[in-house]
């Protein structure tokens, strides 16, 4: 219990730093090239340079470390959180350039512009992010299904009613995402699928 | 008698051999005596430690706070030496491809517009891998310097990054100092900080994507393959000693397990796997690739630096430093990396599985292949010294943690370490404070300031190929070059004439091939007294539009 709760609490203050951190970056910059510029640049980079090699980096290794860990003691591989940076940069560029590659040379002449490739990099992350979440139980596994499948459903849908796959109806079918997950978070119990979180 | 019985006879010979074979013999004979000195100082100390009874670099719970500032000390120094060029020297202080690289990344979104490619002079996947990285940060709307710088520094932290990761990974206790001394090594490195000066963009990646490969490889993660095959496909040269040294290395354990009568180990399994796996893609699709990497030189001249002509052997040999420059940088390194070996070798290191499985004996391999790439004359030779710096940064790191605990157990041990750590910080401290860039903030300015002065058609030439990227981006139009461009009619004879040639006529005939107006750049690199710059300073017919351009219009000589 104690250890449980020391590790939310190191994890919440961590996350509150980041935030931080990230607020004190886009005032910097927003000094020299305004507030809304500097904050979508700073966002931009984070969904490119970051997220989905963090996400991804929990999915392949869901064991943290400490940076002092004396001994490697866990059977299973871990990561310190120096160590899990690194590679999540890594694979962030490995995962966003494969982005490309694939966009630039999709059949039919290639979609590659930047609209598409924006919306690709945010499902992408909502993707990876529900396989991490799965990994580590962070949240119940319903909620993981509907956010691994969601990428597909919105590409499919747009394509059943014809709707024009623009950043307008994109937010829209975001919003619509996140009221879902909140009705099944009310009605379904989690005794009803016999999820139990890792002690 | 009784010192050949000693337990400490062996190692110290096989120490000394080590350090006979690695020493900079060129240098003069008092700093040579006290190298020596420092050296047989280094093991004595260090030897102590390791024959004490409590073997390992120590309680972690006494020496954390320590290890922590070293670890953070790392990073700042590392931040300090990497940026302080920029803030001294404007935006554009490092390397020699910079001019090119902004060429193309100036060029990446209107052809992407056109859809004719990415790379009006792609060769093939690696330019392309490259340009991918690009685009999303030119959509964000941030300017292409500050692209091409900001990821560059990244590189340097995900290479320090990796280089840690590593360290720690070698499954013994400790894993603070290990992974704190590595990454101190590592900023204090002389050859990195050189390799980061010369913006060997694509290789400072693809090693530190190198280095994640091989930790993988040794937790068995798939990503293994997907991180080593994104950065073999960005710059093959750094995965191809790689590749020797896997297969070696797979020899070495099944040969090994085959002694033992004991099955494979797990993680050589799958390092036997993955390299099953990308012997079949390369030579499936690989060929034509590393092909047209090389531009065809190896059909032409072969793997060896000794039969291509001489104008192409500097550029094939990979630029950088060379050996000799490379023993003297690492003067303080060479000693701890010379223990270190005997150290494994007699198995005094602990590894997790010390029968049939050694992070470290595939690292030994690694080292073992790029000193032969390295030091003898194959094509690439110098890039692979930058590889090598790193596998005797990981092998010199046990020695240099037991003297770190050792020494800090007193106050005059502490004094010791201090003097130690300052070494090595002072001497790669002096070597960026003196270091300058390829060309000068005001030299930039007046090649940039060609584009206001010159019809769209005229040239801009370059006398030095030093130069050439810098002139073929910033002056924004075709370029003469010694060598490398389409706009050059001169063959390697004709340069030759032009430079050290005794006849100025013979350099007017040779200028009046062109038939344009032609803005010819010599920067500070050019002295005084060579032929073609006393003929451009004193003719009339050259006149100077800056203190480093001069304008020559051949037409107007015919005329006359």
């Amino acid at each position: 219990m104690l250890s449980s709760v020391y590790h939310f609490l190191r994890t919440f203050r961590l996350s509150v730093l980041f935030g931080l951190g990230i607020v004190v970056l886009v005032l910097v910059a927003a000094i020299r090239i305004g507030f809304m510029r500097s904050l979508f640049i700073v966002v931009g980079i984070l969904l490119l340079l970051f997220f989905p090699g963090w996400w991804a980096s929990f999915f392949a290794f869901p064991m943290s470390d400490r940076v002092s860990e004396g001994t490697n003691s866990s059977p299973y591989p871990a990561l310190d959180s120096i160590e899990r940076t690194t590679l999540a940069i890594a694979l962030s560029i490995v995962l966003y350039s494969a982005i490309v590659f694939v966009l630039y040379n999709f059949p039919g002449g290639g979609v590659l512009d930047a609209e598409n490739f924006a919306i690709v990099i945010v499902l992408l992350n909502i993707m990876l992010f529900a396989a991490a979440a799965w990994r580590k139980r962070w949240i119940h596994p319903i909620f993981t299904l509907v956010l691994g499948i969601f990428p597909m459903s919105v590409i499919l849908a747009n394509r059943v009613f014809s709707i024009a796959l623009t950043m307008k109806s994109f937010a829209v079918e975001v919003t619509l995402l996140l009221l879902v997950i909140i009705l099944l978070r009310v009605s379904i119990p989690a005794s009803w699928v016999g999820f139990q979180k890792r002690s | 008698m009784k010192f050949i019985l000693h337990r400490s006879a062996i190692p110290f010979v096989l120490y000394g051999v080590i350090v006979a074979l690695i020493i900079p013999w060129q240098l003069p004979v008092w700093i040579l005596a006290a190298f020596i000195v420092y050296c047989v100082f280094l093991f004595w100390m260090v030897w102590e430690c390791v024959s004490m009874k409590d073997r390992g670099p120590g309680s972690i719970q006494d020496n954390t706070n320590f290890f922590y500032s070293l670890l953070v000390g790392a990073v700042v120094f590392l931040a300090a030496t990497r940026l302080y060029l920029f803030v001294r020297y404007g935006t554009f202080p490092l390397g020699y491809d910079t001019g090119f690289y902004i060429d193309t990344i100036e060029g990446v979104i209107s052809e992407l517009g056109r859809g004719s490619g990415f790379s009006s002079a792609s060769i093939g996947a690696a330019r392309e891998v490259r340009n991918y990285m690009w685009v999303p940060f030119l959509w964000l709307g941030i300017p292409s310097a500050y692209v091409l710088n900001g990821f560059y520094l990244l590189f340097q932290f995900l290479l320090g990054g990796s280089v840690y990761m590593l360290a720690r990974s070698f499954h013994t206790s400790s894993r603070l100092i290990y992974g704190s001394v590595a990454l101190f090594l590592f900023s204090v490195s002389i050859p990195q900080f050189f390799a980061f000066w010369w913006m060997f963009y694509q290789m400072e990646f693809a090693v530190a994507l190198l280095l994640m490969t091989i930790v993988l490889l040794q937790r068995r993660s798939i990503l293994a393959v997907v991180i080593g095959g994104f950065g073999a496909v960005l710059h093959p040269a750094t995965f191809f000693p790689f590749g020797i040294a896997l297969a070696l290395f797979s020899i070495v354990q099944i040969v090994r397990s085959l002694f033992a009568r004991k099955i494979l180990e797990k993680e050589t399994v799958f390092i036997l796997v993955s390299v099953l796996i990308a012997f079949v893609v390369v030579r499936q699709f690989g060929q034509g690739f590393i092909l047209a990497y090389t531009g065809g030189a190896t059909n032409d001249y072969g793997w060896l630096l000794n039969n291509f002509p001489a104008q192409l052997r500097v550029m094939y040999s990979g630029l950088y430093i060379d050996f000799d420059l490379f023993q003297l940088a690492n003067i303080y390194l060479l000693p701890f990396f010379a223990l270190g070996l005997p150290l494994f070798i007699l198995g005094k290191i602990r590894a997790k599985h010390t029968m049939l499985f050694s992070p470290l004996l595939l690292i030994l391999i690694f080292l073992f292949t790029l000193f032969v790439l390295a030091y003898f004359p194959f094509i690439y030779r110098n890039r692979f010294l930058i590889i090598l710096d790193i596998t005797m940064i990981i092998f010199a790191v046990y020695p240099l943690s037991l003297l770190m605990v050792r020494l800090l157990k007193d106050h005059q041990g502490r004094v010791m370490l201090s003097l130690l750590l300052f070494g090595f910080i002072s001497l790669n401290g002096y070597i960026v404070w003196n270091q300058k860039p390829q060309l000068y903030p005001d030299e930039l300015a007046e090649i940039k300031a060609i584009n206001n002065v010159a019809q769209p058609m005229d040239y801009a030439m370059t006398t030095e190929s030093i130069y050439t990227p810098w002139v073929k981006a910033f002056s924004k139009r075709e370029t003469i070059d010694p060598g490398f461009l389409r706009a050059n009619l001169w063959n390697y004879a004709m340069w030759k004439e032009f430079w050290e040639g005794g006849s100025n006529a013979r350099r007017h005939e040779l200028l009046r091939m062109y038939d344009r107006p032609i803005y010819i750049f010599m920067g500070n690199i050019v002295p005084d007294d060579v032929a073609y710059k006393r003929l451009i300073v004193s003719d009339p017919s050259f006149v100077q539009i800056s203190p480093h351009v001069w304008r020559y219009d051949p037409n107007a000589i015919r005329i006359q």
